[in-house]
């Protein structure tokens, strides 16, 4: 074939490319048009009729006559699936599992949450996230859900444990303490989130976890407890301070932290002089978080330490400490070791109130 | 001309034609297989971020912390509302350090009334060398803005400024005149989350003129019906919803947008921040942190997610349109030359042996051979040896095939994001697709040889960048346009002498 030819086909090629490209363009466009405007009405038909059928359990009007209730059923049921999830899943997710029961029975009747059960056992993950997310919303589908948690794709693992962070039974919480070292990141994050949510119901089971535990899980589940300050958890730091890992120990220092009294910041002081900076200045944190004054003269010693990082630390926990801490840092000004001289002079120049460069 | 003489012109040019020709069917041919490769990345994307509950765990107070990073020089006009779009954006743990660097203007008296700045020693460490630093101040009323008061040492040098302060584990780099829609911090960090490997994540820019903004927030989206201004839309959607999407499928991105592109902190400090003496900063702080990583280990993928949305204004005049792009081909020159060891090496994987050659060798050397194409034909038809039909076909398919790519990134949009919703602005898009091929694409050829040539004698301007404001909504009298306050003008200034323009239109370059 000459470049004529090839020219030509090429150009022939591409003119139908083009064409095709403007009429697709446009049919998508009409298409989305035709369907807005053929959807709207009936979704917002549907809104009408589920409003209708909360409003008695709302209390907000008498209860509904039957062939009213049949009629408002028949109108939610004739929608499609999408449209039926358009309707029912924006409120549901909103509210707590027992205020959703309403939309629940529902959901029940009309077909939905079966739907939503089926297509949690669907071998395509795309189809069984549609279904997790479904289940999340309405708060349903616990036996299928459970199993998700356990699920191939991370996706479908992180919406399940989205679901779970409303489902504080024991066995979703022993398996969402499994899953906190997921090997991937977002379900990972999303297991730490959910139990973060499950609040005091998780305190018992972390506490045992921690106690009984060690390996890379430790350090997310340390994380976890010291977002939720219990003194449950302190057997379980003291015996992390004590991990060879000093990522390990800086948590145990930021769990402690949290836990606060005499005892941890004796505690703490003891680990001002860990043979890690990183550590070193976690437990200057903690200490200044707990605001325990007694001990500012040895963290005033920090001051002098090696580390900028630590010496940083230390200036900042002085004087969370407040009146105590300050006069340390007044008084460290004049040090005979500039360093900590430095520091103390640059700390005292922070106003007060503002906060945060401490964290 | 004697025979024997336009014999051989006749010669030169055929070999012109047929390299010209080679070029178009590789360059196109790799631009279908980018698009294909977006289409499955953004079924992907969709399947994944479609429901809101993957991003309200983003809002979970286990979120890392992010520090936004913003250079302001000369921004009195626009920064107060850059600012309020700041603080709207919802994310639960975000600091937002500002550099007011060395403007000569009332930016920092504006930052000083407006948020209620004092001023604080706050301790940090000087790892990246900087102007001096005249003083820190804490907003009263916003504990997490941090203003740093400095001497005039251009963007990237102020960029490392707030480097040394941020606290983050992410740091968003942005430009002071960019608005980020109120989740685009969540949808950024999803990447990070996704995949341990990935070092920076960039966002979808988008273009502001035409659409009306309202308490810097988007509220109506509209196509612009100016030309330069409309084209610049289908080609800011060709270049990040194919080209930078198809490239995650591909080996990896080489360029976030300096207005809008997120980082690792630690990695962008151990690759020693942002470059002083590169045009162009941002490739090069990318190719800086991808080679870093391949040649010491550690995370190395640079992922571009469709998403994330920020806005900004385009410029609506041929010379300033003109002197961007030629920059922008100034700094693509730079880099390619500062990397040229990357150049078909196996050692940097599949950065060295396809995503570098393209820019290197593609986007390069696009401008002149397609220049050249146009001067053979030039030159053909002179000397009357020029065939015809075969012209009017090669144009036809260089333009056809061109504006086919641009409608189907148009129907990936109008399948996914549906940004602009009314009938008349799809027309205009498609208006603005066909028009870019007539006359548009001739000046960005020019341009970019424009930019090469200055390269070549070492000039290294930025130039001048006017801008109207965005277009305002105010409550009481909605669509009524009032320009944020005035133009804003920007001095020139040169990459040598520290004293870049810190804000720009755009950061990062369109093509691939």
């Amino acid at each position: 074939m000459n470049a004529d030819a090839l020219v030509r086909v090429s150009a022939l090629i591409l003119q139908v490319a083009l064409g095709a490209g403007l009429a697709l363009l446009f049919a998508h466009a009409l298409a989305v048009i035709v369907v807005r405007r053929h959807r709207a009405p009936r979704i917002e038909r549907g809104q009408r009729a589920l409003y209708a059928l909360l409003q008695p359990v709302a209390g907000a009007r008498s209860p509904l006559a039957d062939h009213e209730r049949a009629g408002l059923f028949g109108h939610l049921a004739r929608l499609s699936g999408v449209e039926q999830e358009e309707v029912l899943a924006p409120i549901a997710q909103s509210l707590t599992p027992e205020a959703c029961e309403p939309i629940r029975s529902i959901a029940a009747e009309i077909g939905l949450l079966d739907r939503a059960m089926a297509w949690c056992r669907s071998p395509r993950w795309s189809t069984r996230l549609r279904g997790a997310r479904l289940c999340s919303a309405l708060c349903a589908g616990e036996s299928a859900m459970v199993h998700l948690l356990r699920d191939r794709h991370p996706a479908v693992r992180a919406q399940a444990a989205d679901w779970a962070a409303r489902h504080a039974t024991p066995d979703v919480v022993a398996r969402l303490l499994e899953m906190i070292d997921d090997p991937d990141a977002f379900s990972r994050f999303a297991v730490q989130d959910a139990l973060l949510r499950l609040g005091n119901d998780v305190v018992e089971p972390l506490a045992v976890f921690l106690e009984r535990r060690d390996g890379p899980a430790i350090e997310p589940a340390i994380s976890v407890a010291s977002a939720i300050p219990h003194p449950r958890f302190l057997a379980a730091a003291i015996r992390h301070s004590g991990s060879d890992r000093p990522a390990v120990r800086v948590r145990a220092m930021n769990l402690l932290g949290s836990i606060g009294g005499s005892e941890v910041a004796r505690l703490l002081v003891e680990h001002l002089e860990d043979g890690s900076p990183d550590v070193r200045a976690a437990a200057l944190r903690a200490l200044g978080r707990i605001g325990h004054w007694p001990r500012a003269p040895e963290m005033a010693d920090r001051m002098r330490d090696t580390s900028w990082d630590v010496r940083r630390a230390a200036g900042l926990a002085l004087r969370d400490l407040g009146s105590p801490g300050i006069l340390m840092l007044r008084r460290m000004t004049s040090d005979v070791n500039s360093f900590a001289a430095d520091m103390a002079t640059q700390v005292l120049d922070l106003p007060p109130g503002v906060g945060g460069e401490s964290s | 001309m004697s025979a024997a003489a336009i014999g051989g012109v006749a010669g030169i040019i055929t070999v012109l034609e047929i390299f010209a020709i080679t070029f178009f069917v590789a360059l196109n041919g790799w631009y279908l297989v980018l698009l294909v490769g977006a289409a499955i990345e953004m079924r992907q994307h969709r399947l994944l971020a479609q429901g809101d509950t993957r991003m309200r765990i983003l809002g979970s107070p286990l979120a890392p912390r992010i520090s936004v990073l913003t250079a302001a020089f000369n921004e009195q006009a626009t920064i107060a509302e850059s600012l309020n779009s700041l603080f709207g954006l919802h994310y639960p743990n975000v600091e937002i350090v500002i550099v007011n660097d060395g403007s000569r203007d009332g930016t920092l008296d504006v930052l000083r009334n407006d948020f209620g700045l004092k001023r604080i020693h706050t301790i940090f460490r000087r790892v990246l060398a900087t102007q001096r630093v005249r003083g820190l101040y804490r907003s009263a009323a916003h504990p997490d803005l941090i203003v740093i008061d400095k001497e005039n040492g251009g963007r990237a040098d102020a960029m490392n400024a707030a480097l040394n302060v941020a606290t983050g584990d992410f740091v968003c780099v942005i430009d002071a005149d960019t608005l980020i829609e109120p989740d685009g911090l969540r949808r950024m960090l999803r990447p990070f989350l996704d995949s341990a490997d990935v070092l920076g994540v960039g966002g979808t820019i988008r273009i502001a003129n035409g659409s009306t903004f309202r308490d810097g927030r988007i509220v109506e989206t509209r196509v612009p019906r100016r030309p330069i201004a409309g084209i610049q839309v289908v080609e800011y959607l060709r270049a990040f919803l194919f080209g930078r999407l198809g490239w995650n499928r591909a080996g990896g991105n080489l360029i976030v947008s300096g207005a809008f592109g997120l980082f690792r902190r630690q990695a962008l400090i151990d690759v020693g921040g942002f470059c002083h003496d590169s045009i162009g900063e941002d490739f090069e702080l990318v190719m800086r942190l991808r080679t870093n990583a391949y040649e010491k280990g550690g995370p190395h993928r640079i992922v571009f997610t469709p998403d994330p949305v920020a806005w900004t204004e385009a410029p609506e005049s041929a010379a300033i349109l003109g002197r961007q792009r030629d920059r922008w081909h100034r700094g693509l020159t730079d880099v390619v030359l500062r990397y040229r060891r990357v150049l078909f090496n196996p050692k940097y994987r599949v950065m060295g042996v396809l995503v570098f050659p393209h820019y290197a060798i593609l986007e390069l050397l696009a401008p002149v051979v397609e220049a050249a194409g146009m001067l053979a034909l030039i030159a053909a038809a002179l000397l009357g040896i020029l065939n015809g039909p075969f012209a009017v076909l090669f144009f036809l398919a260089a333009w056809g095939f061109g504006a086919a790519l641009t409608l189907f990134t148009l129907l990936l949009e109008q399948l996914t994001f549906r940004r602009y919703e009314r009938l008349s602005d799809k027309l205009m898009l498609a208006v603005w697709t066909i028009a870019e091929g007539l006359g548009y694409r001739q000046m960005t050829v020019f341009w970019r040889l424009r930019g090469l040539w200055k390269f070549i004698l070492g000039r290294t301007e930025w130039g001048v960048m006017e801008r109207t404001g965005f277009q305002q909504q105010t409550p009481a009298q909605p669509g009524v346009q009032a320009a944020l306050a005035g133009a804003a003008t920007r001095s020139p200034a040169t990459v040598a002498a520290p004293t870049v323009p810190v804000s720009r239109v755009q950061a990062g370059r369109l093509a691939g």
